[in-house]
């Protein structure tokens, strides 16, 4: 099921007034049942594997308390515990296709079948979170927690399984015992969720992800450089939108039962410099970084190299934490290389902090801010190539995008004065007009959340915008309940 | 910190007006939008200031036939001869010139429409002009086939594409679908469904390619071409790589038993008109050596016209292939702009030596209401 499906936010809000209605003490169970409902809809052996991970780290997470014997080696243990599920789930076809081939061996598979296994829905968010609260009881920031259905709830709790956001159990867990009360505020706020997230990813996201054609990252020295660039403007806007639009539904889903999800994404496109991009791009994952790969690293490194400025201190950490991050997405070269690219840009931002202390972002000159932004946009985007494609075809693209082709404004002078016959769009070499406008509302949109400030800068809107982008809205699903194309979201493959 | 978080999220101000109640207007706009899109959708004027509107189907020349048809018959009155077959017909069949020639011959005035559509074989045909037959109620059929229509491996794509859609469905009743419902009866539907593929990467080539194809198509659902082939005259080579599916899909032909069910079904349609004519178009030889050569035509046109004899259809025999020129064609089995009108012609004077001979002629719907959409 999917999160922009009716049927989603039916089932959300008939299970939320069930919700509101139960006694305390059955509200935790509830959760579990109508998450694990969800995602029996994609399958109901992921509801077992998610058991025994819940379990498995239900209880290391018993173990791993300081005041225990050799609970250093439990969470040790823990971690082990995770990665391998993610290794075994996730990253399989490093040796599935081995494995079976050894099986085959001894006779315990038919010759040419292979084993495989099935990626339960939101693996990879659930191990961070997972790693984190292990963590974060053996440094006594956290109690284990004791009650399992509770514990199930963070594991399972479906607006956020799965694409997250990453939660914190500190934070999560204590959430559950309070929930928010329904008063018109909370109601206000998550409809502006909602509606603000369904516009990202039926308006926005969509349509610029469709726009693109599939061969453009498989081939790109088939188009005109200016093509290419278009492109990838318009991934890295859909790219955006599909996952902050996906975080929005569900955090305002999530509202209904009044538990509050941590924000992901605040206007990643704004950044002046790339530490900032990481303060605002996917934002609970790179704050998880920041805590348990970033700060570790600089510590160890600090205490063998005590300088600062030591080529170490001011190298690996964030090459270590991008790299990690790129793993985390997938482990392939083209991951390790998008990772990479990130950790290189954040090395390189620092670079002038060596000889002089830069001044706070909001303190430089407005041209400086600007041009800050332009900057790490442009990275950015280049970043989002190998992201997207494997590296000899990214190699290819960002090769290509240099190898302009002139439009034909002739050719579609004529044709619009009918002196030529309509032989369609791409021979002119122009970029598609629709991506255009598509592309311009999605920065328009993003335009007026930073002017207001927040989020929810729907509330703030006046009535007539708020209507007209409703009937935006519905318009755009009505097209795309007609059309011939689905578009999952893309988080949810990680 | 948790709960200072739950804490400051409640002290959000709401705007000055509820989002929520801007939602729910909003749904009423939309709806009322939509209407009065209904509404106006179902006025003659609009259709004809806003001609492009689709079925929601994958086969754009498909809905160009249909819609086209439709204007034909409210601009006519009815229709009296429809023509089927692949893009053979489409290119080749002129029925302007068809009919004035067969006029001029016979003094019979005939409305006559050219349903032929790329990729259909004597299968989805089959369906196609049952459909037609219960809307539109021609006077009679003419069904240009090929040896090809009865390869049973081939066309299957578009087949299945085609018959598997909604608005298909709907229209022969099998499994019925809100979309489908939509498609087929909501005239706002129409108009928007060409929109539908407006964010796909294709949509500006499509839609134009759209525009472009039904502005060349004639009222009478001629489609011509402008291009003049080259080389049709040599033999295709097997060992030639785009030749080599071709080659491998016709090679030891047998006409297949289910196809012929399916011609049978269109046959049967002369039940409710006047006999069905199937008839061949004017392909040029070297075309038939994907078959086998000219022998295993020759053994094909006789067990067709037995066939369609049999079951009470009258089989005409395809015209002497020499009497279109190789400039008149755009490869070895379609005509171009300039073959068609000479082949609608000759098809003319074809028809009207047959209703000589035989006394079984075309002719106009009877009646005063006839041939109109029931």
């Amino acid at each position: 099921m999917t999160v922009t499906s009716l049927l989603f936010f039916l089932s959300a809000f008939a299970a939320a007034f069930i919700y509101r209605r139960l006694p305390e003490k059955w509200r935790n169970p509830w959760l579990v049942l109508i998450s694990a409902a969800f995602v029996v809809t994609w399958s109901w052996k992921f509801v077992l594997v998610l058991l025994v991970f819940a379990l498995g780290n239900f209880l290391l997470g018993r173990r791993s308390a300081p005041d225990l014997a050799h609970f250093k080696a439990w969470v040790r243990s823990g971690i082990v515990f995770n990665v391998l599920f993610l290794f075994v789930f996730k990253y399989n076809h490093f040796f599935l296709p081995e494995f079976s081939t050894l099986l085959q061996s001894i006779g315990w598979l038919e010759p040419g079948s292979i084993l495989k296994i099935l990626l339960p829905v939101g693996l990879s968010f659930l191990v961070v979170q997972n790693i984190s609260y292990l963590l974060d009881i053996s440094k006594k920031r956290l109690k284990p927690e004791t009650n399992f259905v509770k514990f199930l709830v963070y594991i399972l709790y479906f607006p956020k399984l799965l694409s997250g956001p990453v939660e914190r159990a500190r934070i999560f867990l204590p959430r559950l015992e309070k929930p928010l009360p329904l008063d018109r505020s909370l109601a206000e706020r998550s409809a502006a969720l909602i509606l603000g997230g369904l516009l990202r990813k039926i308006v926005f996201a969509n349509p610029l992800f469709d726009m693109i054609p599939g061969t453009a990252f498989t081939a790109p020295q088939d188009y005109a450089g200016q093509q290419l660039v278009f492109w990838l403007l318009a991934y890295a806007f859909a790219l955006y939108n599909d996952f902050a639009g996906y975080t929005g539904i569900v955090r305002g889903v999530s509202l209904w039962f009044g538990i509050e999800l941590s924000p992901n994404f605040n206007l990643p496109y704004y950044s002046r410099n790339f530490t900032e991009f990481w303060t605002r791009w996917h934002i609970t994952l790179s704050n998880w970084l920041r805590d348990y790969i970033f700060f570790p690293t600089s510590r160890a490194l600090m205490r063998r190299y005590p300088s600062r400025n030591h080529l170490f201190n001011f190298v690996l950490p964030p090459m270590v934490t991008l790299l990690v991050s790129g793993m985390w997405h997938g482990l392939s070269w083209n991951m390790l290389v998008w990772g990479g690219l990130h950790g290189l840009y954040l090395v390189l931002e620092r670079v002038p902090s060596l000889w002089r202390p830069s001044a706070p972002l909001d303190e430089q000159p407005r041209w400086k801010q600007r041009a800050g932004r332009a900057v790490t946009f442009i990275f950015a985007a280049l970043a989002w190539v190998p992201f997207r494609m494997d590296l000899p075809a990214a190699l290819k693209y960002w090769q290509g995008m240099f190898l302009w082709k002139t439009p034909d404004l002739l050719g579609l002078a004529q044709t619009i004065t009918g002196s030529r016959l309509i032989s369609g769009w791409s021979g002119f070499n122009l970029p598609n007009p629709i991506l255009l406008v598509v592309l311009a509302a999605a920065i328009l949109f993003d335009h007026f959340q930073h002017r207001a400030g927040r989020e929810e800068f729907l509330l703030d809107a006046p009535r007539w915008l708020q209507v007209l982008l409703v009937v935006v809205l519905l318009g755009a699903a009505l097209l795309a309940f007609f059309s011939d194309t689905t578009a999952p979201f893309v988080y949810q493959a990680f | 910190m948790a709960q200072q978080t739950q804490a400051q999220t409640r002290q959000h101000k709401p705007g000055t007006h509820s989002l929520i109640v801007s939602a729910v207007i909003g749904v009423i706009v939309f709806m009322a939008l939509l209407l009065i899109l209904e509404g106006i959708s179902r006025t003659a004027w609009f259709e004809h200031a806003v001609p492009v509107r689709s079925l929601g189907i994958y086969h754009n020349q498909f809905e160009i036939k249909w819609f086209k048809l439709q204007n034909y018959v409210q601009e006519n009155g009815g229709v009296d001869l429809i023509l089927l077959g692949n893009s053979m017909v489409n290119t080749g069949i002129d029925p302007d010139v068809l009919s004035s020639e067969y006029e001029k011959l016979t003094g019979v005035k005939l409305r006559i429409f050219n349903f032929g559509v790329e990729g259909l074989t004597v299968a989805p045909n089959s369906v196609v002009a049952k459909i037609l037959v219960e809307k539109y109620h021609p006077a009679a059929l003419l069904f240009v086939t090929e040896m090809r229509d009865y390869v049973a491996a081939n066309g299957l794509e578009v087949e299945n594409q085609l018959m598997a859609d909604e608005w298909f469905a709907e229209q022969t009743g099998s499994s019925p679908t809100l979309r489908g419902w939509l498609k087929f009866n909501s005239k706002a539907a129409e108009h928007l469904l060409p929109f539908r593929n407006w964010s796909r990467a294709d949509f500006p080539d499509t839609f134009l390619s759209f525009l472009r194809r039904y502005g060349d198509t004639t009222s009478a659902g001629y489609e011509p071409d402008r291009n003049v082939g080259k080389d049709i005259d040599k033999h295709p080579d097997p060992n030639d790589p785009a030749e080599a599916a071709n080659f491998a899909m016709f090679k030891d032909y047998t006409i297949s038993p289910e196809r012929l069910q399916d011609l049978h079904h269109i046959l049967d349609m002369g039940i409710s008109t006047q006999p069905v004519i199937v008839t061949e178009m004017p392909l040029y030889p070297t075309y038939f050596d994907y078959f086998g050569g000219e022998e295993v035509h020759q053994q094909y046109l006789s067990s067709l016209a037995s066939y369609v004899s049999e079951n009470g259809g009258v089989f005409l025999p395809p015209i002497d292939w020499q009497l279109i020129p190789l400039e008149d064609r755009v490869d070895h089995h379609h005509l171009n702009l300039n073959g068609a009108p000479l082949y609608s012609t000759l098809l003319a004077q074809q028809l009207a030596q047959y209703c000589s001979d035989t006394n079984v002629c075309l002719q106009p719907v009877s009646g005063v209401n006839a041939g109109g959409i029931r």
